[in-house]
């Protein structure tokens, strides 16, 4: 079957944006094969503007394609539209790159980045022609890996998952095409393939496991099969991360993508130590890369791409040790060529209002700010330790500099939370409201955005329920009632879909089987209001004896085991133990970069 | 001393799906890896001060579209067709380019007409029957094309379903079309050639003619592919 043809002479003209099928952006890589060549698709489990979007999967598709023995193409979930042809036609989903089906790659590896793409993986698989079951696989189906921060709690999608990889991919990519090209050579099969790869520090398979459960559901036991296999599968990080590879010719795409700019990471990690962010606990340790280095890879990387934007990227720019003197460098070397430089993820305090000022010079943005909740009480239990009077402060230096809209995060649900931290939130915004006011002399515009708690795994409200759906719809609609004003935009989810979000967060194996029914169902693009189907969920659920407020509105024992307890981030589950009492307490824990050890005990990880 | 650049290109393949929106960026990136220097506009959002002909719609090539750059410093105009030409994506090729007084109108002000190859395919039930039935009945669809084609142009009125923001509408596109000739028809494809007036008045998409000439014509054909290959400023080449 020609795809190239038939995409480009019948489907193109019928699908709305044709621009995400066609690929031969700039930078992208067409390799020479042969026989031996290892061949990895990296499949997003979204649509092209989204999986472009994403720095983990440029980062290994340089990685990869540097290779003399190996190539990366890359394959996105189409959208309906396209799908349908597809299926029509039974034309598999294909690469980009040489429009190769995805079943005739070795190895199709998935990034997790959330739970709600979990049905788009199945659907991928089975518009790849790939049968959707690890088990039912044989000898000349892919390898189906998958990597992300999702492998953090793989059960869920363990029935369909050879191997899930564990923490940072750049070096242990390598590893896995190494021992794949052995095997390959010495004409082993899948089985003997995965023994192999099983002895890599930081991969699981999860068939090489058995799962045991009581009676009420809870997880009894997790035993591997051999007494070689690895009991705590380990996080691995890569060696230098200043010195790491990193993509110096990103795809530059011809259509519009989320994230369309230079991405440059300055650290990875955080150890702020927000009690809910599942990020600031699975990235640690803190490690950046020099001003040196960057100043270098924004140079090449502007070169080939030409952008006009560089985005600095980490989990809380404003704590890079040395952030004011790359800012000045950076904005000083390319205002004369119109580039800018753009800081997400500013934390509350002047310091970072004076930054996001400075690189103002070249191109305008908005300034987005998260308070999180409303009181300081429960901006202690999280931890998120700010002040008052610095987020007021901050927000009066912001329309000080001419700052005329605010967007502002929250999020309802926490543990401990009562009805005066919700009244919080709607009194804080009056109070910035009234400072925009006095200060600019006239209305300012607010944009707010409400979100709800999903307890995740690795965090220290890992044992928390998630609150009942009603209680938080309610806590919703009245904020949104309270503060139903003209100059302010309220943007808030919807609560099923955070629901389903945290049913899968700390879902276990069994869920496989609703996964499956869900996908038969028709389920995907369950991130996308307009295709999520929370009816077919329930039918799915209970269908398979299943309940959902057994994972998402159930308090876990101290002493239960955790569907994740046998994959480590290197942060000590005492550690998290210890974090969720001193919540409750509301006692803060500072930030280990600036005052002493807090023994989460990641260190381990690099020594 | 600033100096205006017009430039010839060529746009084909992937390209061609993308908007006109994505394909002023695509050449605002190009030209900053080629490191030309452009004049930036000053303002909240600083950009690139180039502009473009007639936009092209989506999945049709093109063989000469032309785009204008205003640049801060004189650059050679070969040297600048060659930088560039390193730098585009698949599919966009600098043909020539040509300093132009700073003064001069733009493009969409200037250019009046633009010319299409409209590639058509016979549908397969007619083909079968006129093969079999030997050279004649080729022969005998070769004029009914030719007759058919006259009976299009001289029609008043050719009124199209027109797909707008607000629903659909019905628009005369008969003013817009200034000739249409059959320039081949060879086994199964058939080569027409179609002029369009274009300019501040109008655009018209060249596809809203094939689909009418076709359906004049008992629907026998398909369109397999729609190429721009002129545009005129009063009849003369733009550079």
């Amino acid at each position: 079957m020609d795809i190239k043809k038939i995409l480009f002479e019948e489907l193109l003209d019928k699908v709305k944006k044709p621009g995400r099928y066609t690929g031969k952006e700039f930078n992208e890589i067409v390799k020479e094969e042969n026989a031996s060549t290892v061949k990895v698709a990296f499949a997003f489990p979204d649509l092209y503007e989204i999986g472009m979007s994403y720095l983990g999967f440029k980062i290994l598709y340089e990685i990869i394609n540097k290779r003399d023995d190996a190539l990366a193409e890359r394959v996105f979930s189409p959208a309906v539209d396209m799908e349908k042809l597809l299926r029509e036609r039974q034309i598999p989903v294909f690469s980009l790159e040489t429009y190769r089906p995805l079943n005739s790659f070795d190895i199709v590896g998935f990034t997790i980045q959330h739970e709600l793409c979990y049905s788009n993986i199945l659907n991928l698989l089975e518009l790849g022609h790939i049968p959707l079951r690890s088990d039912e696989r044989k000898e000349d189906d892919p390898l189906i890996i998958a990597g992300g921060p999702g492998a953090f709690n793989p059960e869920p999608l363990s029935r369909f998952i050879d191997l899930f990889v564990i923490g940072e991919g750049e070096e242990i990519v390598g590893e896995i095409i190494e021992v794949y090209k052995r095997c390959k050579e010495k004409k082993q099969g899948r089985a003997k393939l995965l023994e192999e790869l099983a002895r890599i520090e930081g991969i699981y398979v999860p068939s090489f496991y058995k799962i045991s459960y009581f009676k009420d559901g809870r997880v009894k036991s997790v035993a591997p099969k051999k007494e070689t296999y690895y009991s705590v599968i380990k996080k691995q990080i890569i060696s230098d991360f200043d010195k790491a590879a990193y993509p110096l010719f990103p795809i530059v795409p011809n259509i519009d993508v989320v994230h369309d700019r230079i991405t440059l990471e300055i650290f990875r990690g955080c150890t702020r130590g927000c009690r809910f962010c599942q990020a600031g606990m699975i990235y640690r340790p803190v490690r950046e890369k020099s001003v040196d280095t960057l100043i270098g890879l924004a140079d090449e990387i502007l070169a080939h791409t030409g952008y006009e934007e560089i985005s600095l990227s980490s989990l809380s720019s404003s704590d890079y040790s040395e952030i004011e003197s790359l800012i000045t460098k950076l904005v000083d070397r390319f205002e004369e060529k119109g580039v800018g430089v753009s800081l997400p993820s500013l934390r509350i305090d002047s310091f970072s209002v004076a930054l996001a000022q400075q690189v103002q010079r070249v191109r305008k943005a908005g300034l987005t700010l998260a308070p999180e909740v409303g009181t300081p009480r429960l901006r202690d239990v999280i931890n998120k330790n700010v002040q008052e009077e610095d987020l007021y402060s901050s927000i009066s230096a912001a329309f000080e500099k001419g700052w005329r809209k605010i967007k502002l995060y929250f999020m309802v649900g926490l543990p401990t939370e009562t009805e005066e931290d919700v009244e919080g939130i709607v009194r804080l915004v009056s109070k910035v409201d009234r400072m925009g006011r006095e200060i600019t002399g006239r209305k300012i515009s607010i944009n707010i955005s409400v979100s709800a708690f999903v307890p995740k795994p690795h965090t220290p409200f890992q044992w928390e329920a998630q609150e009942e759906r009603e209680s938080l719809f309610k806590k919703i609609r009245y904020l949104k009632n309270r503060l139903n004003w003209r100059n302010i935009s309220f943007s808030y989810p919807d609560i099923n879909r955070i629901y389903l979000e945290a049913v899968f967060a700390r879902g276990d194996r069994r869920l496989g089987e609703v996964l499956e029914k869900a996908h038969s169902l028709g389920c995907k693009f369950d991130a996308w209001r307009e295709q999520f189907n929370f009816e077919a969920w329930e039918q799915a659920f209970k269908d398979c004896g299943l309940n959902m407020e057994f994972y998402a509105n159930r308090v876990r024992e101290e002493d239960e085991i955790l569907s994740w307890d046998h994959i480590s981030c290197g942060v000590k589950k005492e550690y998290l133990l210890e974090e969720k009492e001193k919540a409750l307490r509301g006692e803060t824990t500072p930030d280990c970069r600036f005052e002493d050890c807090t023994g989460c005990g990641v260190c381990q990880l690099t020594n | 001393m600033e100096q205006l650049v017009r430039i010839k290109y060529f746009k084909d393949g992937p390209i061609t799906y993308i908007s006109h929106l994505n394909l002023v960026q695509v050449f605002t990136r190009a030209l900053r890896r080629a490191d030309i220097p452009v004049v930036i506009s000053s303002g909240f959002n600083p950009r690139f001060r180039i502009s473009f002909g007639p936009p092209l719609p989506l999945g049709i090539s093109s063989t000469s579209e032309y785009l204008d750059i205003r640049l801060k410093e004189e650059v050679k105009v070969e040297e600048l067709t060659e930088r560039l030409n390193l730098v585009l994506p698949q599919g966009l090729k600098i043909l020539r380019a040509k300093t132009i007084p700073s003064s001069a109108d733009s493009l969409v002000k200037v250019i009046d007409r633009a010319s299409y190859l409209i590639i058509l395919k016979i549908k397969e039930k007619l083909l079968d029957s006129a093969t079999k039935n030997q050279e004649n009945e080729l022969k005998e669809l070769k004029q009914e094309v030719e007759k058919n084609n006259k009976r299009f142009l001289n029609l008043d009125e050719i009124t199209v379903e027109k797909q707008t923001k607000n629903g659909i509408k019905m628009v005369d596109i008969r003013p817009s079309i200034l000739i249409i000739s059959v320039k081949k028809f060879k086994k199964q494809i058939l080569e027409l050639g179609l002029d369009l007036k274009i300019g501040q008045q109008g655009n018209l998409n060249p596809r809203y003619v094939a689909r009418a000439w076709i359906s004049n014509f008992a629907n026998n054909f398909d369109i397999i592919q729609i190429c721009r290959d002129g545009l005129y400023v009063k009849g003369e080449e733009v550079i």
